[in-house]
């Protein structure tokens, strides 16, 4: 999580911390008895005994489900993993802060992102030197280590929100050498920018549309150039309009 | 020993090679790579069999040829005994033959005229189905080679054909799956899954993912022909890990309610699915988490709780690879299913390795789920004496890597030529494992038998006495057999009778002193 959006959250928190408490067991309260009326709590209760009977669950752990199912059944149980509010970005790990270190140059180096290498020499790294990291302790970085080609780190299939159609993408970027950054809405949205970045930070904004028909997209982070491309601090948001 | 025996084998003495041709029996056990050794150290032309009605057993012989052979021509006979006959279409001769990318071997059907240059050893396996309805005792029959219309090798098949009948163990074993997208190359690829002794399929890849759409028809399609091939186990279904992996993450993370709504409806789907073919079936929501550290094991760990809460109904494991992951995991799913484990990158596991006794007994002490092996590795001992070892410890099943990856990307146990199946040896001598498993659990049903109703209680002390040695003679730990180059049955093993080890090889020895208790035990029981 990075300074500015760090900033904004606080004050966020703070500003709506004690009502939302309020709001958030009034909302898994409700959620709560959406996902579980009765009929499916017997209907669990059953599916135990049938995964024991066929040696699928130890008496312990049948023990365990079987009471927090009556517990369900009676009202009393208190469901700790029930999420009932979303993030304000739709970008996980924008900040290229959790680094997945289990993997190749010409792979996405960092969790939640995925990452290809379709033509020419890469090496896909997590920067931490400081004069190439805008917020936090890393970056990322694309070098062209040859021949030029195109690598990509791109996001998991994100799903519309509700009737949204308009999405603004951000990320800041910088660059050296004889570098190219295609960011481009892709998989069912179309909305690009191609540009070299200069050598001081500077925000990139992208804009997509969904194409008709379509519930989601991806967002793909392309080098095509020979030059190195640093990436930090990625956000995305819904826009108005239709 | 009959009078057809005594011929087949004058016989086969009269007419051994007339050309610079060497056949010999060797131990299908040993790597295909290396130039195959004589069986038990001594060049010999008859090859003994031993296997109940309706199981597949093999031989495996070489031929080695000074001066370079055309035309070449290998047919096998039925296999004729007093009790009857079982037809040739049931004696498969197949070669030995590296498939590049593969990385293993295969069994390929034979060219009808092979040309063995100079100085070649060719490898052969001979499959010999035992029809289910054959009756008890010795059969004979051979295999020939020929060139240019000469006979000029000779393999003799000695096969007895055991008085009992092995039952599926209760254990579930299988492999990986994609779907074909075929309903006959799926009928076809379970048919064979089935008579490599597996009792389960894991369905993984190419399943479509009812994620935008509720069309859940894939997977009804395969549970129908799952059911169809006679699986009785509940089915491993493994798509469901593609959900957390790479399909749902972009709906948030984990905690938010967008993620977790999409989780619940998409499992859901498929679960009525299931629920509708009256199929049981365990859910795979996890894919190995200690490859991202321990960031991902937390991730792992939340993903199980909340399935737990949120979806009780489905039977859940989660493909595990990593001992933090797996403590974390399992106290929320019904089965950990787990491989021999790694440190992890950020080496988070301290070394800690999770197929063996200490730590299955620490899994089922703390967590209480159900143990299962994904991943520990095909072949004869894992899927046989080491599998029934660790059997003791509470392990109910085994899921490996893969029968049919991608078209026939390497980590496959099956390659698929023009639509007919290759089977690797691995393959093979995985079902031999399954089959070792079925004579020590049907040995293990007659001590019972006899403990209940006290009759042959001398022969059940016998027989108990031999299990509890074979027993000891497995480690408990898989780490000793895949990393410190430890061999089963060990060199000089007590239970090994020297003489049956040079005639079946040293597995077949242990199998057949686990037969002879059960026909012992039979004998008394009835």
């Amino acid at each position: 999580m990075k300074r500015a959006v760090l900033d904004a959250l606080a004050i966020l928190a703070l500003a709506t911390f004690v009502p939302a408490c309020g709001l958030s067991a009034q909302a898994r309260a409700e959620l709560t008895a959406e996902l579980w009326p009765a009929e499916r709590i017997e209907s669990a209760l059953a599916a135990l005994d049938e995964q024991r009977a066929a040696d699928l669950l130890s008496e312990v752990a049948y023990e365990r489900r079987r009471s927090m199912l009556l517990a369900r059944l009676k009202g009393t149980f208190t469901p700790r993993m029930l999420a009932v509010e979303n993030p304000l970005d739709l970008i996980q790990n924008g900040g290229f802060e959790a680094i997945d270190r289990n993997t190749g140059p010409n792979r996405s180096r960092w969790h939640w992102w995925q990452g290809w290498r379709w033509e020419g020499e890469y090496e896909m790294r997590w920067e931490d030197r400081g004069r190439h990291v805008r917020s936090g302790r890393h970056s990322a970085r694309i070098r062209s280590t040859g021949a030029p080609g195109r690598i990509a780190v791109f996001t998991p299939i994100l799903p519309s929100i509700g009737e949204t159609r308009r999405y603004r993408f951000s990320v800041w970027a910088k660059g050296s050498g004889e570098n190219e950054l295609f960011v481009s809405f892709e998989a069912g949205a179309n909305g690009s920018v191609r540009k070299r970045v200069g050598r001081e930070w500077e925000r990139i904004d992208v804009r997509g549309r969904l194409r008709p028909g379509t519930a989601g997209f991806r967002i793909y982070l392309n080098s095509t150039g020979t030059g190195t491309i640093w990436l930090d601090d990625a956000t995305l948001a819904p826009e108005p309009g239709p | 020993m009959n009078v057809l025996l005594i011929g087949v084998m004058l016989l086969g003495v009269l007419q051994q090679p007339t050309r610079e041709i060497d056949l010999y029996v060797t131990d299908y056990m040993a790597p295909a790579d290396v130039e195959p050794e004589p069986l038990g150290g001594r060049r010999s032309q008859r090859a003994t069999l031993f296997a109940t009605p309706g199981e597949y057993e093999p031989v495996a012989f070489a031929l080695a040829n000074s001066a370079p052979l055309r035309d070449v021509r290998i047919t096998r006979s039925a296999l004729i005994g007093p009790m009857g006959v079982i037809p040739s279409a049931d004696v498969r001769v197949r070669s030995v033959e590296r498939v590049p990318g593969l990385g293993r071997s295969v069994l390929a059907d034979l060219d009808p005229r092979l040309e063995l240059p100079a100085g070649s050893t060719r490898l052969f396996w001979v499959t010999v189905r035992v029809p289910p309805d054959s009756e008890p005792g010795l059969y004979a029959g051979t295999v020939s080679v020929a060139s240019a219309g000469e006979t000029i090798a000779r393999l003799d098949l000695v096969l007895d054909v055991l008085p009992l009948r092995l039952e599926e163990p209760p254990f579930a074993l299988g492999f990986n799956y994609s779907n074909p997208h075929d309903p006959e190359a799926l009928a076809d690829h379970l048919a064979d899954m089935r008579e490599h002794g597996m009792t389960v399929v894991a369905p993984l890849y190419d399943f479509h993912l009812p994620v935008d759409d509720d069309d859940t028809t894939e997977l009804g399609a395969f549970i129908e022909a799952y059911q169809a091939s006679g699986f009785t186990q509940p089915m491993y279904f493994a798509t469901p890990m593609l959900l957390s992996l790479n399909r749902l993450p972009g709906y948030g993370p984990i905690d938010s309610k967008r993620f977790q709504q999409k989780y619940i409806e998409v499992m859901q789907r498929w679960y009525r699915e299931t629920s509708a073919h009256g199929q049981l079936t365990l859910f795979s929501i996890g894919d190995e988490y200690t490859n991202r550290g321990l960031e991902g094991v937390r991730e792992g760990g939340q993903l199980a709780r909340f399935v737990f809460e949120e979806l009780p109904e489905l039977a859940t494991t989660s493909d595990m690879n990593g001992y933090r992951e797996v403590m974390e995991m399992a106290p929320y799913l019904n089965v950990a299913a787990f491989n021999n484990g790694w440190d992890g990158i950020d080496h988070h596991n301290g070394g800690r390795k999770l197929v063996n006794e200490r730590f299955i007994s620490e899994l089922r002490r703390e967590t209480g789920a159900i143990p299962w092996f994904v991943n520990t590795g095909s072949g004869r001992l894992p899927f046989g004496f080491f599998f029934w070892r660790m059997s003791k410890l509470g392990v109910r099943g085994k899921v490996e890597w893969y029968y049919n990856l991608g078209t026939n990307r390497q980590g496959s146990v099956i390659h698929i030529e023009e639509g007919s199946l290759r089977p690797t040896l691995d393959y093979e001598r995985s079902r031999e494992g399954v089959d070792d498993l079925k004579y020590l659990v049907a040995l293990e049903e007659r001590i019972a038998e006899a403990r209940t109703t006290g009759i042959g209680i001398g022969e059940a002390d016998a027989a108990a006495e031999l299990l509890e040695q074979l027993e000891q003679s497995v480690i408990p730990d898989w780490t000793a057999y895949a990393e410190r180059d430890v061999s089963f049955p060990a060199d000089g093993f007590q239970l090994l009778d020297p003489d049956r080890a040079v005639s079946l090889g040293s597995f077949n020895a242990l199998r057949r002193a686990v037969a002879e208790h059960i026909m012992a035990l039979d004998r008394a029981l009835r």
